[in-house]
């Protein structure tokens, strides 16, 4: 049987459901890097992330015979990600446990040979994680759901059961609060690339 | 339209989620004001930091735990007999173990009923059996022999039949 070059979600889901081993690795593969990303940072926990990331595959496994082909697979994926996350978050609060946020462990990208942006990059990662733990949690997960998911914010209303437009104003809400809270490290330098000039119009994405 | 409703332009071009109409408006705003020009930057590095500042490993053996799991629970789906379905404990632990109690509680109870049976008679004496009257009076000796074909229960039936002494069941 001829098999589709790109084939869509929802043709990977029908697969899993019949069986297919291949359409299970091709949905891993296509899903995982931004799942992983969005629960890494929402657990702030990278072993904690990793049994979440798997338990949010397994229970795509389960649900596939039942996911329906109209609505958006990414928003059906990402809701049962977002529903592990808020259980976590429940579980974590009564005993106010923080993520471990040790500086010198984190693994940071190395964008600068200098030591000195490396270590200002990992205490702004730092402050960056605890500043988005401090978010409202449905801000949160909308900020993420943008941010690591690359949903958009249909998608994200889909995802949690809100208006397009309660998106979007959340979303507004947590980078301005995100960016009032990390403020001081607006000009430090940790590296970053080399300042883009002035946004032109070939810079702007356009939907 | 004022720089602060701008800021929300910008933000909406960050998410990717402006239309060309909007784009080219902020673009040219972004042309005649520099303090929006500046604020676009360092919304600009914001989020670029934010995105990139969240690594992830992926857990090389998750991938084939996955598929292992696929295929475990395709083969649980596929029909059986319902014994198989038992042994396979698709059938909940708990209606097993309920199946179970339930004859031990009967067994429990037959045991006390034929106990009250026993405690009926008088303790030192066996229970007496009666026999029924028609067998109380034995028949006159020879009527039951003479009615019935002497068997010699020594051979099997068959035998008898081949011998003669029993009539087969076909002919009867």
């Amino acid at each position: 049987m001829d098999r589709p070059e790109n084939p869509s979600d929802a043709e990977l889901l029908r697969g899993i459901a019949e069986g297919g081993e291949l359409a299970c690795r091709l949905f891993y593969r296509r899903w995982a890097p931004r799942l992983g990303r969005f629960l890494s940072r929402a657990t702030a926990d990278a072993d904690v992330a990793s049994d979440l990331l798997q338990e949010t595959f397994l229970r795509v496994l389960r649900a596939a015979p039942r996911f329906e082909a109209t609505g958006s697979a990414g928003a059906w994926v990402y809701r049962i990600a977002s529903n592990l996350a808020y259980s976590y978050w429940r579980r974590q609060r009564p005993r106010g446990r923080r993520a471990p946020l040790d500086v010198e462990g984190l693994e940071v990208p190395s964008r600068a040979p200098d030591p000195a942006q490396d270590r200002n990059r990992r205490v702004w990662m730092r402050e960056a994680r605890q500043a988005v733990e401090q978010l409202p949690e449905n801000h949160r997960l909308v900020f993420l759901l943008k941010i690591d998911g690359g949903l958009t914010y249909d998608e994200i209303g889909e995802t949690l059961g809100c208006p397009t437009g309660t998106a979007k104003s959340r979303f507004h809400h947590a980078v301005r609060r995100l960016r009032a809270t990390l403020r001081d490290w607006e000009d430090a330098d940790l590296g970053d690339p080399a300042d883009r000039p002035a946004t032109s119009r070939r810079d702007i994405h356009v939907v | 339209m004022s720089c602060e409703s701008w800021q929300e332009e910008m933000v909406d071009h960050l998410a990717g989620e402006i239309s060309e109409e909007r784009a080219i408006r902020l673009e040219q705003h972004l042309a005649e004001c520099a303090a929006c020009a500046e604020e676009m930057q360092r919304l600009e590095r914001f989020t670029d930091r934010a995105r990139t500042a969240n690594e992830w490993t992926a857990d090389p053996d998750l991938e084939d735990r996955l598929v292992a799991a696929l295929r475990r629970q395709h083969a649980a789906r596929a029909p059986r007999s319902w014994w198989a379905a038992l042994w396979q404990r698709r059938v909940p632990a708990y209606a097993i173990v309920a199946v179970a109690l339930i004859g031990v509680i009967a067994g429990t109870q037959l045991g006390r009923h034929g106990a009250r049976a026993d405690r009926a008679a008088p303790v030192g004496e066996a229970p007496r059996l009666t026999s029924p009257p028609a067998m109380r009076t034995a028949p006159p000796e020879g009527t039951l022999q003479a009615s019935l074909p002497k068997v010699d229960f020594a051979t099997t039936p068959s035998d008898a039949i081949a011998t003669g002494r029993l009539s087969s069941p076909d002919s009867l």
